[in-house]
């Protein structure tokens, strides 16, 4: 179940950003962008596809409340009564609307048309992280803070998705790069930031107020919820060298005619759908508030049991007294080996890369930095 | 602009929406606040309901039920849920024992939050079966304490067996790694086929 709704919530993050890419691609001027070929039906499809994975949730709460009821009258009752199906109304009803836009013959040219698209789009948005966990938790400010992260990654990966699959050709690449950089770099600043503060507000301890986010951050690694956070944060990293190699570092190479920026794009675009997939299955594992129950009640994760080498149930029954867990680090000769050789392996992404333009190599490379920092950090536990 | 017109039922959806959303109550995530009877409370007479007090809202669906001295399911006769508060009342008055509280309960992201709490009823009446109970649940905690000396011992054994398993993991990812890194660098120094893939 959990992986089912982790795919919905995946397609979701991907049909917004398809939205407000193509959106935002069609108000720049043709000498400025690729030339790009997207039919209506991925709109179309896009635009259907959110209230129908929005529903997933919904559907969801119903599961669990249904007892000797019937599903239909519970069904109702989430729909009218609960946060979930309030905003999942608006949201459907929101696509109604996108879907009219997107029918007009001249959505393409008219900018009035396209204003209005992104503006329902938008409130979609605000509909969807409304009923998030950081939205749910505080006043507002995890409303505000998970809007800011996911709709600048919306924008930022929104276009290069556009751009990189439904580009006919990399006609302008130089002029389309470079209104594209600073746009991806101040979506990357923004996500940045408002994710810190997002995930202070979802890993914020309740076992320990004083706690620090880096504590938090730390004990949070025990349960699923941590792990993705962790690989997530380093499949980061890969993007965000892909992202320069893209915007910066392959600029002298553009004139090079058998040179494909393309295939680069869509490289980085594949490492931005798998940080896609790690934060949908974090939006469906249990947030690490109260760690301590949250292990005896569900378990630790396996990927952590696995790797860590001390004894969780000597561990629980230690934390018994205190009714809290400290996960410490305390990084060995083999923790540094890895390191370097992550290390190593970013240099030969680079290199592989810049030097002799091997999609293959570096993409590999870039994978096993990841490897190498993931066990580097989880061996180092205590 | 002719276009535009017939985008004005939109505009006024867009508008009643932004209404919708800004007039949406604030929410926030649901820890147990107040409990009547407190965590660990002894009361001295039988009682007859629970109240719990979160600091939020919470909603429909969640509920309470009691385990009398751990094995005994009480279930309320009602439940009342109003914003941010659950009360829970039995027909029976609870008799002298040792009750658990388990709530579970559904926050507004439609997070569920399971967690319990105990207190005891003390009647005079029922001292002696007190006493009784008492003795019951000192054996239960010798059992308890066996049963976490035995699972040590099992852990113990199987720690070990883990870290001999570990150890040789690490070797092999970190010798795979090298091989992998090295064969990279030769391919990155050698041949200088440059954009034979590019």
């Amino acid at each position: 179940m959990t992986i089912l709704v982790s795919l919905t919530e995946f397609i979701l993050y991907t049909c917004f950003g398809i939205i407000f890419g193509s959106l935002i691609l069609f108000l720049v001027p043709e000498d400025k962008r690729p030339q790009i070929i997207i039919s209506k039906k991925v709109l179309f499809l896009a635009a259907l596809f959110i209230p129908l994975a929005a529903l997933v949730p919904v559907l969801n709460t119903a599961d669990i409340l249904n007892g000797d009821q019937n599903y239909w009258f519970i069904f109702k009752n989430i729909l009218f009564t609960f946060e979930v199906g309030k905003n999942w109304i608006l949201i459907a009803l929101l696509s109604l609307a996108l879907l009219r836009v997107i029918f007009a013959k001249n959505l393409k040219t008219n900018k009035i048309l396209i204003y209005i698209a992104l503006f329902i789009t938008l409130f979609m948005l605000l509909g969807y992280t409304k009923s998030s966990h950081a939205a749910s938790i505080t006043e507002w400010q995890g409303f505000l803070y998970h809007t800011m992260h996911f709709l600048a990654v919306s924008i930022w990966i929104g276009i290069l998705l556009v751009v990189s699959w439904f580009s006919k050709n990399y006609n302008n690449w130089a002029a389309f790069l470079k209104w594209f950089t600073p746009v991806a770099v101040t979506c990357l600043v923004v996500a940045v930031i408002a994710g810190y503060f997002t995930m202070q507000i979802d890993i914020n301890s309740y076992d320990d107020p004083n706690a620090s986010v880096l504590q938090e951050y730390q004990n949070g690694l025990i349960v699923n919820y941590g792990q993705a956070l962790l690989l997530k944060h380093i499949f980061i990293i890969s993007l965000v060298i892909f992202a320069v190699l893209n915007g910066i570092l392959f600029r002298k190479n553009l004139n090079q005619t058998s040179f494909n920026p393309l295939k680069w794009a869509r490289i980085e675009s594949v490492y931005a759908l798998i940080v896609f997939g790690l934060t949908a299955f974090m939006g469906q594992s249990w947030p690490p508030h109260q760690i301590y129950s949250l292990v005896k009640t569900y378990g630790a994760s396996p990927m952590f049991t696995t790797l860590y080498d001390g004894n969780i149930v000597a561990a629980i029954h230690d934390s018994d007294t205190l009714k809290m867990f400290n996960v410490s680090f305390r990084f060995g000769l083999e923790s540094y080996l890895l390191f370097g050789l992550g290390f190593i392996f970013m240099v030969i992404t680079i290199l592989a890369s810049t030097k002799k333009h091997s999609t293959f190599v570096s993409s590999l490379s870039a994978l096993l930095m990841v490897v190498a920092l993931y066990f580097g950090i989880m061996f180092g536990i205590q | 602009m002719f276009a535009c017109k017939k985008f004005i039922p939109l505009i006024i959806l867009a508008i009643f929406t932004i209404s919708f959303v800004m007039k949406m109550p604030v929410s926030a995530h649901s820890v147990l606040e107040e409990a009547t009877p407190k965590k660990g409370e002894k009361l001295g007479g039988p009682i007859q309901s629970v109240k719990l007090k979160f600091n939020t809202k919470i909603e429909k669906g969640s509920s309470l039920y009691l385990l009398k001295d751990h094995e005994e399911k009480v279930e309320p006769s009602s439940i009342k849920i109003d914003n941010n508060a659950l009360e829970a009342r039995f027909t029976q008055p609870l008799k002298s024992g040792s009750y658990t509280v388990k709530w579970e309960i559904l926050g507004v992201d439609g997070h569920i939050i399971k967690k319990d709490y105990t207190f005891t009823v003390k009647s005079s009446k029922a001292e002696k079966e007190n006493s009784d109970n008492k003795n019951d649940l000192q054996n239960e905690e010798s059992n308890q304490k066996n049963k976490i000396n035995q699972n040590q011992e099992e852990s113990s054994t199987i720690e070990s067996e883990n870290d001999n398993d570990q150890s040789v993991f690490i070797f092999t990812l970190i010798i795979l790694l090298a091989i992998v890194c090295i064969g990279l660098i030769i391919w990155l120094s050698g041949g200088k086929r440059k954009n034979s893939r590019g």
